[in-house]
């Protein structure tokens, strides 16, 4: 029970304030003067697109471009600017919804709050107008071109967002980027996709059964350096182009990491984790050509996705097999563990790109055979881990799938009862109920 | 002193007791949670939900699951269609957590059997996506906590690409919430209703309404009140709920206390209480709020019953605002800044409604007077505001309504 009379914990509050007063101090009262915005020298690396009549050109500045344009560190307090210009060339009135950008835009004012301190007020109010003004808002008229920023959530890497114009017409065009951001070493960019099968060694599968085949042939699991200890287990394959794949994950929240090559052992604060490199593993002889990472807020619970190209492809597709876990912790000081049902992580994913309209068929194969709670088997940090011993497969598509067109096929099912399975209190009979059921 | 050396003695004795802690939950299938169950059927899928409270959560897990921030919801799916149907957790909770993150986050320090056994259990109460023909297992999802009403979408997808979508509105017991201490029935004399079948005088009437919230005295003037939310029964509750919104607690020393630890910590409490804002006499009906990063950030909305209905629906009028940090007053010591652009306020709302399918049409009318960036109205606490004059007109759905059908009416006003 907590004692009535504490209202609000005064010390803190005035303590506070006794702070911000001789930071103002320290800062003087200083004016606003930000540069005329020049729009010029980020048109050059804008993204065009048409469609049914609107034009969309979008830029996303960096760094230095958002302070060069604002005056003010925006990178410093996680915000990026992103610059749009609509054109309507339709008889009707369109309607631009920033949220299709980001669902948790920051208002122009509240970017000009979050930088007041230190401003004398005639600076603070020269600062609301200046990003009043900026701010893109209202409606575009038949004939009319505007333009402006919407002020996002950071994101380094490549910036996936949508812009959709809501037309009177009741007609919704849906504008899809993936643009770049410089002052990331992503992985994905320092791998040379080109060199890294010789075209011998390519193999192209053309029937469901045949690739079937050739999935089960994978080993069950990813390796150490030296290829000697088995490690977290495979169990996921995509398939589909590598550019769809990364918008997929990028719009369910996934991040991208630094190459290997940029660890930074100096950055162990929780909020610097987001883009650092994820342990390697090794399959195919290399480590990951790309990892992601999607985390929670509290950052003690992430989710890792480790992908490589594969030599094979299945009906002209490009084929991705990846290792998928959750790794979890009590706090900053305790080591991650991984979450010993790595099925879970597998389940999370098919529901990921589910939700997020990018998945056009799922199946699952078997790699490897049951393990179960009492018999576990150990990832490379020697953490325990389960399995029903499927790899999920997941087929990708670029344009949006609605959630009834997903299809199923019927190569194996999960056990019906996995969880009595896992716990031992039934004899294992992988595959059994795949085929159970008739399909059409 | 006396207070520190007894609560020293006490984290002494719980640290020895949880040494050797032994881990012994009680079976769920005993539990009277279940007795609250709701039950939907659509097309051989019958699912049935419920929401253990904190003290069931702890009978049935054994450990404090609430004070970690975790909620289970159970559920059972029953498929007697004669193909496997798969049900979707991330429906429930996007950030669900697993059975054993959630046993992880429960673990004794020093127990390995204990923590073992607590695994065996959580893992055994947790639900498969796979639903075989026949099966009908319940378990539990552990979610993100919702003190209140757990609102959440049961997904089921059937290998005949057919979709069941089962919406749960379910009544936690334990928080005070403002509207359920509002008897409705009764806020108005039967004599003052009146319902409006024409559109102009519905327009009419809505330029009518009083520009702005007033103080409890009503003598001076505070937030514009720029929403018309136009819906019948649960639609408004239904609409924001799922599009994010939380209930906010009524007053007390308990959870103004907890505001005062997420101020100081910027952490997420969702569900601290909003202050006092007077239209037809009286505070405020529903108050809602959306968290976003921190508590520093989150808008919040309030709604009052006016007493008319039009075409059968109910009409609140209702006040939103965008806090964007915190500032110091004499009087309340602490107060929420808002966004003096308070009509791009109310165009995120019309997009949150929008695309949370929660919007069937919206339109814009007059009454709140403009006020332009150059010559700012302040509210009760004194944040300058300025207004296009304008106040959105939002006709809510509990039935999830397409982005494309969504229709705009033109009532000839322009937003700036």
């Amino acid at each position: 029970m907590l004692p009535r009379s504490v209202i609000i914990p005064q010390p803190g509050a005035w303590a506070l304030a006794v702070f911000m007063i001789a930071a103002a101090l320290l800062h003087g009262c200083a004016g606003f003067n930000p540069p005329p915005a020049n729009e010029a020298f980020f048109r050059s690396r804008t993204a065009d697109q048409e469609e049914n009549g609107i034009r969309v050109s979008a830029a996303v500045l960096s760094a230095e471009q958002a302070e060069t344009v604002f005056g003010l560190p925006l990178y410093n307090k996680g915000i990026q600017p992103v610059w749009l210009e609509i054109e309507n060339k339709t008889a009707h009135r369109m309607w631009f919804a920033p949220v299709s950008i980001d669902p948790d835009y920051f208002s122009p004012l509240e970017v000009a709050y979050l930088h007041h301190s230190g401003y004398s007020s005639a600076g603070k109010e020269k600062m609301d107008r200046h990003f009043h003004k900026h701010g893109l808002r209202g409606a575009v008229d038949p004939g009319e071109v505007r333009s402006g920023f919407v002020f996002t959530n950071l994101e380094l890497g490549t910036k996936a967002f949508n812009v959709d114009v809501i037309g009177e017409d009741q007609q919704v065009r849906s504008f899809t980027f993936l643009m770049p951001v410089a002052g990331l070493q992503v992985d994905h960019r320092e791998v040379d996709w080109t060199g890294l099968y010789a075209e011998r060694d390519v193999v192209e599968v053309e029937n469901s059964q045949a690739f079937r085949n050739t999935i089960e042939k994978l080993p069950c699991c990813t390796t150490d350096e030296g290829g000697n200890r088995p490690a977290d287990p495979i169990n996921v394959v995509i398939i589909g182009r590598g550019e769809d794949l990364l918008y997929a994950l990028l719009r369910s929240g996934w991040d991208e990491t630094a190459a290997a090559s940029a660890y930074d052992w100096t950055a162990q604060l929780p909020w610097e984790f987001r883009y650092q490199p994820v342990k390697p593993l090794y399959l195919f002889n290399r480590s990951q050509d790309a990892a992601f990472r999607k985390s929670r807020s509290t950052l003690n619970e992430r989710n890792q996705l480790r992908l490589w190209l594969s030599p094979y492809s299945f009906n002209g597709e490009n084929v991705w097999v990846g290792q998928i876990s959750r790794i979890v912790r009590r706090s900053v000081w305790s080591p991650f563990v991984l979450e010993p049902d790595v099925d879970e992580a597998r389940t999370y994913l098919l529901q990921d790109l589910w939700y997020g309209q990018s998945l056009l068929k799922y199946g699952y194969i078997r790699l490897s055979g049951i393990s179960t709670l009492a018999e576990p088997r150990k990832g490379l940090q020697g953490d325990d881990y389960f399995s029903d011993g499927l790899c999920l497969v997941a087929w990708i598509s670029g344009e949006p799938v609605s959630f009834s067109e997903v299809q199923f096929q019927p190569w194996e099912r999960p056990v019906p009862e996995r969880r009595n399975l896992m716990l031992g209190r039934l004899p294992e009979q992988p595959g059994d109920a795949g085929e159970q059921i008739e399909t059409k | 002193m006396q207070v520190r050396r007894l609560l020293f003695s006490i984290i002494l004795i719980a640290v020895s007791v949880q040494g050797c802690a032994t881990y012994n939950p009680r079976p769920s299938k005993e539990a009277l949670f279940l007795e609250r169950a709701q039950v939907k059927s659509e097309n051989q899928v019958r699912v049935a939900a419920a929401v253990p409270n904190r003290g069931e959560t702890r009978q049935i897990f054994g450990v404090d699951l609430y004070a970690d921030g975790v909620q289970p919801v159970w559920i059972e799916i029953e498929n007697t269609d004669e193909r496997p149907v798969w049900f979707l957790p991330v429906g429930v909770d996007a950030l669900y957590y697993t059975p054993l993150e959630a046993a992880f986050l429960s673990h004794y320090r020093f127990s390995r059997s204990a923590n073992e056994k607590m695994n065996r259990h959580f893992f055994e109460n947790g639900k498969d996506i796979y639903v075989h023909p026949g099966a009908s297992r319940g378990g539990f999802v552990f979610t993100t906590l919702d003190e209140g009403t757990k609102a959440f979408v049961v997904d089921v997808v059937g290998e005949d690409q057919e979709v069941r979508t089962f919406s749960f509105f379910i009544p936690v017991p334990g928080l005070k919430i403002d509207h359920r201490t509002i008897d409705f029935e009764d806020l108005y004399p039967k004599s003052q209703w009146q319902n409006m079948e024409d559109e102009k005088d519905f327009v009419a009437y809505l330029e009518t309404l009083p520009c702005c919230t007033v103080d409890k005295a009503g003598t001076r003037t505070g937030d514009p009140l720029n929403l018309i939310v136009v819906g019948s029964g649960d639609d408004v509750y239904h609409a924001f709920i799922r599009a994010g919104w939380d209930e906010t607690e009524t007053i007390t020393a308990g959870s103004a206390w907890k505001t005062g630890i997420s101020f100081l910590f910027g952490g997420k409490y969702r569900h601290s209480p909003v202050s006092a804002l007077y239209v037809f006499g009286r505070r405020q009906d529903i108050a809602l709020q959306k968290a976003r990063t921190t508590i520093h950030e989150r808008n919040h909305l309030r709604l009052w019953l006016a007493p008319v209905q039009f075409r059968g629906k109910l009409v609140w009028v209702g006040q939103i605002s965008r806090d964007i940090g915190v500032r110091f007053t004499k009087k309340t010591v602490v107060t929420h800044k808002i966004d003096p652009d308070v009509d791009e306020t109310r165009s995120y709302l019309i997009q949150d409604l929008l695309y949370s399918q929660g919007l069937a049409k919206f339109a814009l009318v007059e009454g709140v007077g403009a006020a332009p960036i150059e010559s700012p109205r302040a509210n009760l606490t004194g944040d300058p505001y300025f207004t296009d004059g304008l106040r959105a007109v939002l006709w809510v759905s509990s039935r999830p309504v397409g982005l494309d059908d969504v229709a705009y009416l033109d009532w000839g006003k322009e937003a700036d």
